[in-house]
């Protein structure tokens, strides 16, 4: 089967436990204001562009089928425009660019492609007590794909983690999890109307599929991103702890403080991400927050 | 083990004396500005006697150098001395004359102060021409062994049971039974360079003694005399105590390492064994007495010395002192090179507390050496396992057995690029249709030219070596030049076995797989247009433009590309063709990748490639991939791809890695690190240069290195503070740091 990938990951250390190989699936359901993956919002592949990369040369121009991509060279201004009428989506433009500035963000994929991939490590997952992690994007989004990963990751006896945000129709999102040997498991906000503005969606469905996980007592590791001003207020924190009490599968906590390395990534045909204009969260911030955390659950909590 | 204040101070006299190591090493910054090399502890002469000169290292680099202005050699019109006659006078003329030291914070006296091959104008002997080879040379841009020094272990024990005097009179015993003329010179030639040795000896004695008169310190004075007493007794009798036996090995090392550059011990934890369980017993030695000695030799020089292995029966040879010589490292963080045996039998409690000094220390200590695939590969070579367990990592990349082989380790490279250069240019040039077929069937005929280019040169180099710069120092502590009267360079040990080392595979393989994909698969441009590319240097807007496409594909070590493909292709070639020139039961060639040092010089010979390297930029480091070859640059990743290209006869390809963990040693950090190690291990790799290290530190110090004079780094196969480093060897380090940084 074919599926719809951003990247391959290996030696990763920070996506569940050991060393992972981590495989970054294309699309999400949820726009967090802070994402760090925009690269893999898209569902499907793209043509992104990058300006600072583009050597001005037009030889992408020249290949279009359809004279999609125009030169744009205004003082100041981008040297390529897209008239997304007229692309087809074909990305022969992108043979042609010599500095990849214009490139096909994505890529379709094989399971046996990636399985060979995973596979590379195997020795280093027995080692350190690591495996796969499937994230994104959403992968659960592509679920018929993630489960023949699954699955052919469990005939190899590889250790399986997804990461996601829990925005999964339950049925599909129970039915994968029972796959996997340990749950990422995002909790943004604990308050409906301000998951809604700050990730495009409310958490109704995303809080009961974490209770699912509980009863089913599938292995979860919460996640909670630390954005300052936007969920780090010590109530939202209380609430989240809270919750995670009310669940009796979880084995860490884990507060990521939010950084910037999404502000400066490509997301689109010469866009980048906006930054939000807020600082790094400072470690004492971050340690106070695992306090207060730790003061409702019975499991470690980290940060990093 | 902590050094601690007590009644003997040892924290505050390590201090003083890594101190006082910052010192000289500033001094030589001032005075010879860059070292390109292994720090050798050296210290630069008063500044009465010094004269700055030119010269070529023990490894045959180009060096800038101090020599004593009072010391004048008797050479020849050339300006060199040849022979062990010659040699031998010349070498006791220079340690009669070599400035004795004494640190009263230290236990141990001498200090290495000159170099005795800068003291030659011409290395190699007129009389033994090789005029026929030099185009070849050229033409491939090798490093020949012609003249090559040291690069081989010798076996300390003979040393430590003989003593000077014993020495003397096994030379004195073989001397009546080998009589002809050529023994006769060598033999004079051993026993100059015992002379002189023994005379420095007993002048830092006399130095000890006369500085203890002036001492105030009780403690000090006690351990001036202490150390005079024990000079006095070295210079003639073989050591008896922990103590004497630290001096002696360190008098020993010094004088072989002013000889000619050889930094080899071995297997201390072994050879210190018998001295250390002695005192122990009887109670005139702590394990913090041990760890000072250790730190106090170390400081003085920086050799090459292996901790942990195998015994001949298969058992782990790891004791207490393999621990105490690792704390001596970590009390003093010293640059320092200390190769830690790794094998499924091995002990891995060691291991362990090698990578936590990695994590605590940052210095880029100690290495690790992959027992199981070297002892494994150099049986192949129709060794048994006896023979191959005793083979000790004592120096850059390379292993020995102690005192029985001969091998001229990492002096000799065949750099892949130029024969692919010489591939590539006659294939454009001789009218027939070019393809990427003719053009691997060329590599391939012009790898094996250069081969046997160099095998001329180790015979060449084998039949007369000795009566240009024989190996006094070592032979002394060999098994078979004393007893049959002849040089080890030229049949004097048992086994002979040539180390040919590879460089450039991954420049040369990602060559081979962008020819692949973007002349012959998208033919995008033809092989003329590539040649006019690689002429240009790919400048012109033509070729900066190509240059991207030549550049973007897939890298060797990516996984599963054709570059990786090509690695392996040029990696088996390499090999097969080194192996084919072996000789039964005399001569034998075994293959190895690294590039140490001359991965800058030689690629300033070399022109551009076409995985778009410029003309003139440092090739790939060793076996290592380029730089970016994958975009998270995963260490697995370059563990599979170095482990591909083994050449598997015992020779090391070893992986060079920098990694700043994004977790610490107590979160799991020190885990991971060794299953990093243990996977490759078992994946066939043979030896890791591994630096945890700090990146932004490494940036800021290459942009202003005299404000961190205490940054120690590995950085090929040994370590050295980074300040005294040249730009283009911190760029190098700082390139490969910028590359990989842990995820």
């Amino acid at each position: 089967m074919k599926g719809y990938i951003s990247n391959v990951q290996r030696f990763s250390l920070h996506d569940g436990p050991g060393v992972r190989t981590t495989v970054f699936f294309l699309g999400c359901p949820l726009s967090c204001l802070w994402c760090h993956n925009p690269e893999t919002l898209n569902s499907k592949p793209a043509l992104y562009h990058d300006p600072d990369k583009c050597l001005r040369c037009l030889s992408c121009a020249a290949l279009c089928p359809n004279n999609a991509l125009k030169p744009n060279l205004s003082q100041g201004g981008q040297a390529l425009f897209l008239d997304e009428g007229l692309c087809e989506g074909c990305f022969s433009c992108t043979l042609a660019c010599p500095s990849k500035a214009l490139f096909k963000n994505g890529a379709m994929a094989d399971s046996g492609e990636i399985m060979s991939q995973i596979l590379y490590d195997v020795g280093m997952y027995q080692k350190t007590g690591g495996g796969v992690t499937f994230s994104g994007g959403e992968a659960s989004l592509q679920s018929s794909f993630l489960m023949e990963l699954l699955m052919m990751c469990e005939s190899e006896g590889i250790h399986r983690a997804i990461d996601t945000c829990g925005l999964c129709s339950s049925k599909i999102f129970m039915e994968l999890s029972r796959k996997a040997d340990l749950i990422l498991f995002d909790l943004k906000h604990m308050d409906g109307q301000a998951h809604k503005r700050l990730t495009g969606a409310d958490n109704d469905l995303i809080l009961k599929n974490a209770r699912l996980l509980s009863c089913e007592a599938i292995p979860m590791e919460i996640r909670i991103p630390i954005v300052p001003g936007f969920n780090d207020g010590c109530e939202n924190i209380a609430e989240t702890a809270r919750f995670i009490a009310s669940l009796d599968s979880v084995q860490s906590v884990y507060l990521l403080g939010y950084h910037k390395i999404g502000e400066s990534k490509i997301c689109g045909f010469g866009k980048r991400m906006p930054g939000l204009g807020i600082p790094s969260v400072g470690k004492d911030r971050l340690e106070q927050l695992c306090g207060l955390v730790g003061t409702f659950v019975n499991v470690p909590v980290k940060y990093r | 083990m902590k050094l601690t204040n007590g009644a003997k101070r040892y924290r505050d006299r390590i201090d003083a004396l890594t101190a006082r190591k910052l010192e000289a090493t500033a001094d030589k910054r001032k005075t010879i500005k860059y070292i390109d090399s292994d720090d050798s502890g050296m210290i630069l002469p008063p500044e009465r006697l010094r004269k700055v000169v030119e010269a070529i290292s023990g490894s045959g680099m180009p060096i800038t150098d101090v020599t004593l202005n009072d010391v004048e050699l008797e050479t020849r019109s050339n300006g060199g001395f040849y022979g062990p006659k010659e040699v031998g006078s010349n070498f006791r003329l220079l340690m009669r004359r070599h400035p004795a030291h004494v640190d009263a914070d230290s236990a141990l006296t001498g200090a290495i102060m000159t170099n005795f091959l800068s003291y030659r104008k011409e290395s190699w002997n007129p009389d033994y021409p090789y005029d026929e080879l030099k185009p070849l040379h050229e033409k491939y841009k090798l490093v020949p062994p012609i003249g090559a020094a040291q690069h081989f272990c010798q076996d300390l024990s003979i040393g430590l049971e003989l003593g000077w005097k014993g020495l003397e009179e096994k030379i004195g015993f073989y001397q009546k039974l080998n009589i002809s003329a050529e023994s006769a010179e060598l033999y004079e030639g051993l026993l100059a360079v015992i002379d002189g040795i023994e005379d420095w000896i007993l002048r830092n004695a006399e130095l000890a003694k006369s500085m203890a008169h002036e001492e105030p310190d009780p403690l000090l004075k006690g351990n001036l005399l202490s150390m005079a007493s024990i000079s006095e007794k070295v210079s003639k009798e073989p050591p008896e105590t922990f103590h004497e036996a630290c001096q002696w090995i360190l008098y020993y090392q010094m004088a072989a390492r002013i000889y000619n550059g050889s930094g080899s011990l071995g297997r201390l934890d072994l050879l210190l064994a018998p001295f250390y369980h002695r005192d122990s017993a009887m109670g005139i030695l702590t394990d913090e007495d041990a760890v000072f000695l250790l730190a106090c030799l170390l400081l003085r020089d920086a050799s090459y010395i292996q901790i942990g292995g195998y015994g001949p029966n298969g058992e782990d040879t790891s004791n207490r002192l393999s621990y105490l010589i690792l704390e001596a490292v970590h009390e003093t963080k010293i640059p320092s090179n200390i190769g830690l045996a790794v094998g499924k039998g091995l002990n891995r409690d060691l291991l362990k507390q090698g990578v936590l000094y990695q994590f605590q220390d940052k210095t880029g200590n100690p290495r690790f050496i992959g027992m199981d695939s070297v002892i494994e590969g150099f049986m192949r070579n129709g060794y048994d396992y006896q023979l191959a367990s005793s083979r000790t990592n004592s120096g850059c990349h390379w292993l020995s057995i102690p005192g029985r082989e001969y091998s001229l380790n990492d002096c000799t490279k065949v750099n892949f690029g130029a024969v692919f250069e010489a591939a590539f240019e006659e294939m454009t040039s001789d009218g027939l249709a070019p393809s990427l077929e003719r053009l691997w069937g060329l590599f391939c005929k012009h790898l094996e030219s250069a081969i046997f280019a160099l095998v001329r040169g180790f015979h060449h180099h084998f039949q007369f070596m000795r009566f240009s710069m024989p190996e006094l120092i070592i032979d002394l502590l060999c098994h078979g030049p004393i007893e049959k009267g002849l040089d080890a360079s030229g049949g004097g040990v048992e086994f002979y076995n040539f180390c040919i080392d590879g460089a450039a595979i991954a420049v040369v393989a990602d060559s081979f797989a962008t020819i692949k994909k973007v002349i012959e698969e998208d033919k995008r441009y033809t092989f003329a247009d590539l040649s006019d590319f690689l002429k240009a240097n790919w400048e012109g807007p033509d070729a900066a433009k190509a240059r991207h496409f030549f550049a973007g594909c897939p890298k060797f070590g990516i996984g599963g590309s054709d570059a990786d493909y090509f690695a392996a292709e040029i990696s088996k070639a390499f090999t097969e063709k080194v192996k084919s020139f072996d000789e039964l039961g005399h001569i034998k060639f075994i293959p190895g990748l690294f590039s140490w040092a001359n991965t800058i010089p030689m690629g300033k010979d070399l022109g551009a490639s076409p995985n778009g390297r410029l003309a003139g930029q440092p090739i790939s480091h060793g076996a290592n991939p380029n730089p970016g070859f994958r975009q998270d640059g995963a260490a697995t990743a370059m563990s599979s791809a170095i482990a591909s290209v083994q050449s598997g006869y015992g020779n090391t390809a070893p992986m060079q890695i920098e990694i700043e963990p994004s977790i610490s040693a107590e979160e799991g950090g020190v885990e991971i690190i060794m299953a990093l190690i243990e996977d490759h291990f078992e994946k066939g790799g043979t030896l890791i240069n591994l630096n945890v290290l700090d990146a932004e530190k490494i940036r800021k110090a290459n942009e202003s290195p005299e404000l961190y004079p205490d940054l120690v780094v590995r950085v090929t196969g040994f370590s050295a503070y980074f300040s005294i480093l040249s730009p283009d060897f911190r760029k190098l380090v700082v390139d490969r740091v910028l590359d990989r940084q842990m995820a």
